[in-house]
């Protein structure tokens, strides 16, 4: 048995590292206006970024307010551990592998069950992409139980502090790739989220549609078929499906929840109260609305019609 | 106490970023226009058509009723414009002083004022009678 050598538990700077990122953020996002403004590569508004920020604010009200319910389940979990795993480097290399893993699948429910996406569209609601929107964030996550997917990592065995502290890294490493101002990056993007990558993910063309839920690693993606690259003929068209008609961030924080309170209370039967909720967003009894599946469907039929028969 | 000041900070650093964003011009209005809203609805609905349309008189919103009875209703957001498409349910329009209102049943997009001095004939007999009931 090899022996472990341990780093002692966790850093003093652990819970820490988004407070200890903004400044760099503020530098950031105000060089990419700069940028912007001189080169008119990417675009900026002022009204959506201050929705953005306004929104980012929000989160972290929140966070404030309600974020130790989520720090306090995963330590309720982590008494049921099945091992105990320690503050070592194989143990902190796994961790890492982990949480990304984690945050792929929660990211990719976000996107196709209502529930979880009443909260993750708030992000999604900008017409821009730019720094201003990686801080678009939502107010509900934690009371929409967006936490329960990290749960796993802590059952197993994994110290809640270090489950936090590469969340911390992701959400951190998440940031830059928010830009449009970087094209491509060779090789990095066979293994790295990268900007090329994320506008992919934030892009309402069919083509684009629910792709690329990396957080750090791409790798996720290419594993389970949601891969899909920036074609430069097709450029990114950023927002919802539905896009909002505000910049109130009372009601880019909450329209989709009333959205789903509203057709819950009008639903017909318990199977159709319940596809409102957990089903696809966009799901709808009789089929009247436009879920990502039948979006892509209707495109992809659309160019079969429109490409001339060999 | 410590969260709240660095809350506090937090929001000073927001109206910072806009300020500096509103100081470098990023201010753009778009306008909307008939060909416009064509351009629009050919992106977001491909195959759809325009039975009648009326573009506000400020250039800051359109409204269309579709082939298939549902109305486009197009709006500024600054330098871009959200379409949305709503089934004839999900609006209610109602002519008021200066133009037609408009209400939805979604808190995503507010009621819609849009400037009409001359609404054309079928957005003013929808709006008569109540153009759903949202």
């Amino acid at each position: 048995m090899i022996a472990q050598e341990s780093i002692g538990g966790p850093p003093a700077w652990v819970p820490e590292i988004i407070t200890y990122a903004v400044p760099a953020f503020v530098i950031l996002i105000v060089s990419e206006m700069l940028i912007v403004k001189a080169t008119k590569k990417g675009e900026y508004s002022a009204v959506d970024s201050a929705a953005s920020l306004s929104m980012g604010l929000g989160n972290q009200v929140a966070k404030v307010l309600v974020g130790g319910l989520a720090v306090a389940a995963y330590f309720l979990v982590y008494q049921f551990r099945l091992f105990n795993l320690g503050w070592t480097w194989p143990v902190l290399v796994a961790c890492f592998f982990a949480e990304d893993l984690a945050y792929y699948w929660m990211h990719r429910i976000s996107h196709e069950r209502r529930w979880f996406w009443a909260s993750h569209v708030v992000h999604h609601s900008s017409q821009h992409y730019n720094l201003t929107t990686a801080l678009r964030q939502t107010w509900t996550g934690v009371l929409g139980l967006s936490f329960i997917f990290w749960l796993p990592l802590v059952l197993i065995g994994f110290p809640p502090e270090m489950v936090l502290m590469f969340s911390a890294f992701s959400l951190v490493y998440q940031f830059w790739i928010h830009t449009e101002l970087i094209h491509r990056m060779g090789p990095f993007e066979w293994v790295f989220n990268t900007p090329s990558h994320h506008r992919v993910h934030h892009a309402t063309n069919a083509r684009y549609l629910d792709a690329n839920y990396a957080g750090v690693l791409i790798i996720w993606d290419r594993m389970f078929g949601t891969f899909v690259p920036e074609d430069d003929e097709e450029k990114p068209r950023y927002g919802i499906i539905s896009n909002l008609g505000t910049f109130n961030p009372f009601r880019v924080a909450f329209h989709e929840w009333v959205g789903i309170w509203r057709d819950v209370t009008h639903a017909k039967s318990l199977r159709d109260a319940l596809g409102y909720l957990f089903g696809p967003p966009g799901w709808s009894p009789d089929g009247s609305r436009k879920t990502s599946r039948s979006i892509k469907q209707q495109w992809a039929a659309h160019q079969a019609a429109a490409t001339p028969a060999e | 106490m410590k969260d709240w000041v660095i809350l506090g900070a937090s929001a000073v650093v927001v109206a910072f970023m806009v300020a500096v964003a509103a100081l470098l011009g990023f201010r753009t209005r778009v306008r909307i226009d008939q060909r416009e809203l064509e351009r629009l609805l050919a992106l977001s609905e491909p195959g759809a058509r325009i039975a009648e349309s009326a573009c506000a008189d400020d250039g800051a919103a359109a409204l269309a009723r579709l082939t298939d009875g549902k109305f486009a209703v197009a709006k500024t957001m600054g330098d871009r414009v959200t379409l949305r498409l709503h089934a004839p349910a999900q609006v209610a329009l109602a002519l008021e002083r200066g133009g037609v209102r408009a209400t939805f049943a979604d808190l995503g997009f507010p009621v819609l004022h849009m400037k009409l001095e001359n609404p054309p004939r079928w957005l003013a007999e929808v709006a008569a009678g109540g153009g759903g009931n949202a």
